[in-house]
C-alpha cells in the first residue's frame, strides 16, 4: 500500500460501530485497489477518547471513529450536540451538521486542532432513559432523582436542567450502581441496553429520544491533505456509505433487540411529545447559565430550534 | 560542591515526600467527602471525583521522583541483600543510570512539545488543563529523578556508600 | 521479529536491574523511533496512564493495608487465624491462607495484601523458624485470592471491557477463591506431612483462645462485611469501599487501640511510596497497549486460535497458556484491556460463558503477578522478605500447579463458578 493509517474506535468488533468501521476500511481498500490500506484497531485499544482525539491532532494517529461529541474534548462547542431534548430527531441534527454553525465547528478544529470530520452520518439509535422503578411520564418522575451520569460537562448539564440529581459514577461501575441505589436513573443508546444488560437492573426504559448520538469519522488533517483530491473522494464516499450501512444496522437490528430485553423482563414506553417539549422549555429557562459556562454559544439554541421543521 | 548538591537532593526528596503525603491526604477526604456528600446529605458534590484522579495523577509521577533517591522502585533484584558496591556493580549503574536520564529527558523534551496544545484541552467537568492535571506532574517527576539518578551516578563513580536502600514496602517492618 | 529484539532488550536491561518502569519506557523510545512514530506519543501515552477512577482503589486499599499494619490490626487477624489453624501440620503456612481469606473480604488489591498482612506473616513464620523462601512463595501465592474473592477491582475492570454483569462475577468468584485456598492448604500439609519444609508443630489453641483471638480480630473481621453490605446496599461503589476501608480502621485504631499519629504518617508515607511504584509501571506500560495492538498481534492471534481450535477445552487451554505467556512480560490490567475483547471473541465462538471466561481467565492471570520478569506481587514479597529471586523461585513453583490445579478444575466444570451467581441472580 503507498498509504497506510492507523485508525483507532471504541465499540467493539461486534458492535454496530465496529462492523460499521470494518466496512469502511474494507469499502477503502477495494476502491483505491490496496493502495490506501486503514488499519482499523477496536475497543480502544488505541485509548480513551481523549488520547485518540489528541493523537489525531498530533498526528500519532491518523484517524479515529467515533461519537461525534468526541470533537467537544478539543472544541467544546461541539458539546452541543449533546444537550438534551434539543433535537427532534436524525434529520435535525444532520441539518445542524450542514448549517452554518456545523461548519463554523468543522472549520475551526481544522484551524486551531488539525482535526477534520469527514464524515458525521453514523447514526446510532437515540438515547433512553432507564429507571429501577418507574416510567418517566411527566417533567415531574425526573425531580431528584439521583441520575449516573459520565464526567461530561454538558451531561452533567443536561439533568440540572431536567432537575433530575446528577451523580458521576463510573462507566464500569454503572451497573453494579444502579442495582444497589447508588443511583436510581441513568440513560443509554437503545442498541447498548441489550450489551450492557443495563435492562437487568433498570427494567423501566423510557424511549426519550434525550440525544441522538452519531459517530463520526476524524482524520488528521495533514494527513487528509496527502491524499490526491480523488482519493479524498473516494475515502469521504466510503466513509459516508459505511453510515449508511450502519444506520440500516442499528435500526434493523434494535427490533431482535427490543423483543429479546422484553424477554428478559424489560419494559418499554415512549415519552409523549408534549413531554419533551416541557423539558426543551426547562432547559431554555437554564440557557444564560449554559452560555456563562461555555457550553453552547449565545444564540444557537433558538438557530438550532429554527432548524426543527425546515427542510 | 559534591556535598552541595547532595544536600539540594535531599532537600527536594524530603520536600517531594510532603508533597506526596499532601495528596493522599486529598485522594482520602475528597473521597471521603463524595460518599458522605452524596449518601448522607443526599446532595453529591461534583468535583470530588476529579480531584481524587488528579491527585492520583501527581502522587504518582512526584512520587516516582520522590522514591528514585531511595532506589525504592520495583526492579530485578537477582540476589537480594548482595554487596553492590563492586566495581561491576556500580560501573552496571552508571551505565543504568545514564539510560534512566536519557530516556527521561526524551520524555519530559516530549512533554514539553506537548505543551501547547495540552494547555488548550480542558479536561472534565473542572476544566483544568490537560497540562496541569498530567503534563506538569509528568515534568516534575522527571526532573526530580534526572536530578537523583545524575547524584547515583556521581556517587558510584566516587564509590561513596549511599543510605541504606529501602524498598517500596520494607520500611514499615 | 521487532517484538522479539524488543523483548530481549528489555530482559537485559532489567537484568542490569534498571527498573521495570524505566526498561519499559526505553524499549518502548526504540520501537516507536523504528517504527518511524513519533516520540510525543509516549509522553501522550504516560502522561494520562493512570488517569483512571478504577486506579483510586490502589492507593486506598494500601493505605487500609499499612494502617492495619501500623496499628497492629493485622496481628489480630493473623492472631485469630493462628488460633483456628495453627495446628494442623503446616502450621504457620495454613495461617498465612487463612489470614489472607479473611484480608481478601475486605480487600481488592493484591499489593495490599502482600505488602499489609505479608509483612507479618513473614515476620511471624521466620520467628517461628520457617524458611524465608518458603514463608514468602505462601505469602505471594496467597496474596492472589485477594482479587478471586469479592470485591475486587480487577473484576470491575473485566466487567467493563467484556460488559458482563459485574454482581453475577463477583458471587462466581466465592467459590473459586475458597477453592484457591483449598489447594494451597493442602499443598503445604503435603509439603509438611512429606518433610520437603521444615515446618514446626504449634499446640492447638484451646477454646478460650480461639474464643479471645476472635474478640481480639472481631472488628477486622467485620470490616469485610461492612465493605460488602455497604457496596450490596448503594452506600458506596466498589472503588469507593478503598476509603470506607481506611476511615473503618481509623476509627478502630482512634478508638480502641493505642495509636499515634506517627503511625498514621507513617502508613501514609509507605501506601505513597508503594503507590507510586506501582503506578508509575502502569503509566509506563499504557505505550504497550498501543504498540501490541497495532503490531496486530490481536487480530493475528484470533484468526491462528479460530482455525485449529474448535472444542471449549481446546479453547480454554490456549487461553490459559496465552496468559500464562503474556504475565510474565505484561502487568495484569493491560492484559486485561487488550486481550480481554479478543478472548470474548473466540470464546463465545465456541460457547462459552463470558462469567465462566472471565473467572478462569483472572485466576490465570493472578499467577502472572508472581512469574519474572514482570510480577509486582513477587517483587513486593521479595523485598519484605529479602531473598533472591531464585531462591524464591525453587519455593514458588508448586503454588504454579496448585493454582493452576484449580484452574483446569474450573475451567472443566463451569457450575463450580456459575452455580452460585445462577443461585443468587437466577
Ligand atoms: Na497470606
Ligand atoms: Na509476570
Amino acid at each position: 500500500a503507498d498509504v497506510t493509517w492507523i485508525s483507532g474506535g471504541l465499540g467493539t468488533v461486534s458492535s454496530d460501530e465496529g462492523k460499521a468501521a470494518n466496512k469502511f476500511t474494507e469499502l477503502v481498500t477495494k476502491g483505491s485497489n490496496g493502495r490506501i490500506k486503514i488499519n482499523h484497531h477496536h475497543g480502544g485499544q488505541l485509548g480513551k477518547g481523549q488520547e485518540q482525539m489528541e493523537s489525531v491532532s498530533t498526528g500519532t494517529q491518523q484517524m479515529f471513529i467515533s461519537a461525534g461529541s468526541q470533537a467537544s474534548r478539543l472544541v467544546k462547542s461541539f458539546g452541543v450536540i449533546d444537550t438534551a431534548f434539543l433535537f427532534k430527531d436524525f434529520d435535525h441534527m444532520e441539518r445542524f451538521m450542514k448549517s452554518d454553525m456545523g461548519q463554523q465547528l468543522n472549520e475551526q478544529m481544522i484551524d486551531e486542532f488539525g482535526v477534520r470530520v469527514v464524515a458525521s452520518n453514523w447514526f446510532a439509535l437515540p438515547r433512553y432513559l432507564m429507571h429501577r422503578e418507574k416510567f418517566i411520564e411527566t417533567v415531574e418522575d425526573v425531580k431528584g432523582v439521583r441520575t449516573r451520569t459520565a464526567s461530561v460537562p454538558m451531561y452533567v448539564q443536561n439533568y440540572e436542567n431536567m432537575g433530575a440529581t446528577p451523580v458521576k459514577i463510573a462507566y464500569g461501575e454503572q451497573y453494579l450502581a444502579i442495582s444497589q441505589g447508588v443511583v436510581d436513573m441513568t440513560e443509554a443508546a437503545a442498541n447498548r441496553i441489550l450489551p450492557t444488560k443495563l435492562y437487568e437492573v433498570a427494567p423501566y426504559i423510557t424511549e426519550a429520544d434525550m440525544m441522538f448520538p452519531q459517530v463520526s469519522v476524524f482524520v488528521n488533517e495533514e494527513a487528509w491533505q496527502s491524499l490526491s483530491p480523488e482519493d479524498q473522494k473516494l475515502v469521504s464516499d466510503a466513509a459516508y456509505e459505511a453510515g449508511v450501512y450502519q444506520t440500516n444496522l442499528s435500526q434493523e437490528g434494535f427490533a431482535a433487540q427490543k423483543e429479546e430485553i422484553i424477554a428478559k423482563g424489560g419494559k418499554f414506553k415512549r415519552m409523549p411529545e408534549e413531554v419533551r417539549q416541557q423539558f426543551v422549555e426547562n432547559t431554555r429557562k437554564n440557557i444564560d447559565v449554559m452560555v456563562a459556562k461555555g457550553l453552547i454559544p449565545e444564540g444557537w439554541f433558538e438557530k438550532i430550534t429554527a432548524l426543527r421543521d425546515s427542510n | 560542591m559534591l556535598r552541595l548538591y547532595g544536600t539540594i537532593c535531599k532537600v527536594l526528596e524530603k520536600a517531594a515526600g510532603f508533597a506526596c503525603l499532601a495528596l493522599m491526604a486529598c485522594i482520602v477526604v475528597a473521597m471521603a467527602c463524595q460518599i458522605f456528600f452524596r449518601y448522607a446529605l443526599n446532595t453529591p458534590l461534583s468535583y470530588t471525583d476529579e480531584i481524587s484522579l488528579v491527585s492520583l495523577t501527581w502522587l504518582t509521577f512526584i512520587g516516582a521522583g520522590w522514591i528514585y533517591r531511595k532506589r525504592s522502585h520495583i526492579a530485578v533484584e537477582l540476589v537480594a541483600g548482595k554487596d553492590n558496591n563492586s566495581v561491576l556493580s556500580r560501573s552496571l549503574d552508571v551505565i543504568g543510570q545514564i539510560a534512566v536520564v536519557t530516556i527521561l529527558v526524551i520524555l519530559a523534551s516530549q512533554a514539553l512539545e506537548l505543551m501547547p496544545r495540552a494547555l488548550k484541552l480542558k479536561l472534565g467537568t473542572m476544566e483544568l488543563s490537560r497540562f496541569v492535571m498530567h503534563f506538569l506532574p509528568l515534568m516534575i517527576g522527571c526532573a526530580l529523578i534526572i536530578l537523583f539518578a545524575i547524584e547515583h551516578c556521581l556517587n558510584s563513580l566516587t564509590g561513596k556508600r549511599e543510605e541504606d536502600n529501602i524498598t517500596a514496602t520494607s520500611a514499615s517492618e | 521479529m521487532s517484538l522479539l529484539i524488543i523483548l530481549g532488550l528489555f530482559l537485559i536491561l532489567i537484568l542490569i536491574r534498571i527498573p521495570i518502569a524505566f526498561a519499559m519506557l526505553i524499549v518502548a523510545a526504540i520501537y516507536l523511533v523504528g517504527a518511524d512514530i513519533s516520540l510525543k506519543l509516549l509522553a501522550q501515552k504516560v502522561a494520562g496512564g493512570v488517569d483512571s477512577f478504577s486506579l483510586l482503589a490502589v492507593p486506598l486499599f494500601l493505605l487500609a493495608g499499612f494502617l492495619m499494619n501500623t496499628m497492629g490490626i493485622t496481628d489480630r487477624i493473623f492472631a485469630f487465624a493462628g488460633a483456628v489453624v495453627r495446628h494442623i501440620p503446616g502450621g504457620l503456612g495454613h495461617v498465612n491462607v487463612f489470614a489472607s481469606v479473611i484480608f481478601a473480604g475486605m480487600s481488592g488489591s493484591i499489593i495490599a495484601d502482600a505488602g499489609g498482612l505479608g509483612t507479618v506473616e513473614i515476620k511471624a513464620m521466620r520467628q517461628a523458624g520457617y524458611r524465608d523462601r518458603f514463608s514468602a512463595a505462601i505469602t505471594a501465592a496467597s496474596a492472589l485470592i485477594g482479587p478471586i474473592i469479592p470485591p475486587s477491582i480487577i473484576m470491575v475492570i473485566y466487567a467493563f471491557v467484556t460488559e458482563v454483569s459485574l454482581g453475577r462475577l463477583f458471587v462466581a468468584g466465592i467459590v473459586p477463591g475458597l477453592l484457591m485456598a483449598g489447594s494451597m492448604m493442602l499443598l503445604i500439609y503435603f509439603l509438611a506431612k512429606t518433610n520437603r519444609e521444615h515446618c514446626p508443630v504449634l499446640p492447638r489453641a484451646t477454646f478460650k483462645e480461639v474464643v479471645t483471638t476472635f474478640y481480639g480480630a472481631i472488628l477486622p473481621i467485620l470490616a469485610p462485611i461492612i465493605l460488602v453490605a455497604g457496596i450490596m446496599s448503594g452506600i458506596f461503589t466498589p472503588t469507593e469501599a478503598g476509603v470506607v476501608a481506611v476511615l473503618y480502621v481509623l476509627v478502630i485504631g482512634v478508638f480502641l487501640l493505642k495509636f499515634r499519629l506517627e503511625h498514621i504518617i507513617d502508613a501514609t508515607a509507605e501506601a505513597a511510596r508503594a503507590t507510586s511504584a506501582t503506578l508509575f509501571i502502569i503509566a509506563s506500560a499504557a505505550i504497550f497497549t498501543w504498540i501490541v495492538s497495532t503490531a496486530n498481534i490481536p487480530q493475528a492471534f484470533s484468526e491462528l486460535v479460530s482455525n485449529w481450535v474448535s472444542t471449549q477445552f481446546g479453547v480454554f487451554l490456549v487461553i490459559i497458556a496465552s496468559v500464562l505467556v503474556l504475565g510474565m512480560v505484561m502487568e495484569g490490567i493491560p492484559i486485561l484491556i487488550v486481550f480481554g475483547p479478543i478472548f470474548l471473541t473466540i470464546a463465545t465462538n465456541v460457547g462459552i460463558d463470558p462469567i465462566h471466561l472471565g473467572i478462569v481467565f483472572i485466576m490465570t492471570m493472578m499467577i502472572g503477578g508472581i512469574t519474572p520478569p514482570v510480577g509486582i506481587t513477587l517483587y513486593v514479597v521479595m523485598a519484605i522478605a529479602r531473598v533472591s529471586l531464585p531462591d524464591f523461585m525453587r519455593s514458588i513453583w508448586p503454588f504454579y500447579f496448585a493454582i493452576l490445579a484449580v484452574i483446569f478444575l474450573i475451567a472443566l466444570f463451569p457450575s463450580l463458578c456459575l452455580w452460585l451467581p445462577n443461585l443468587a441472580f437466577g
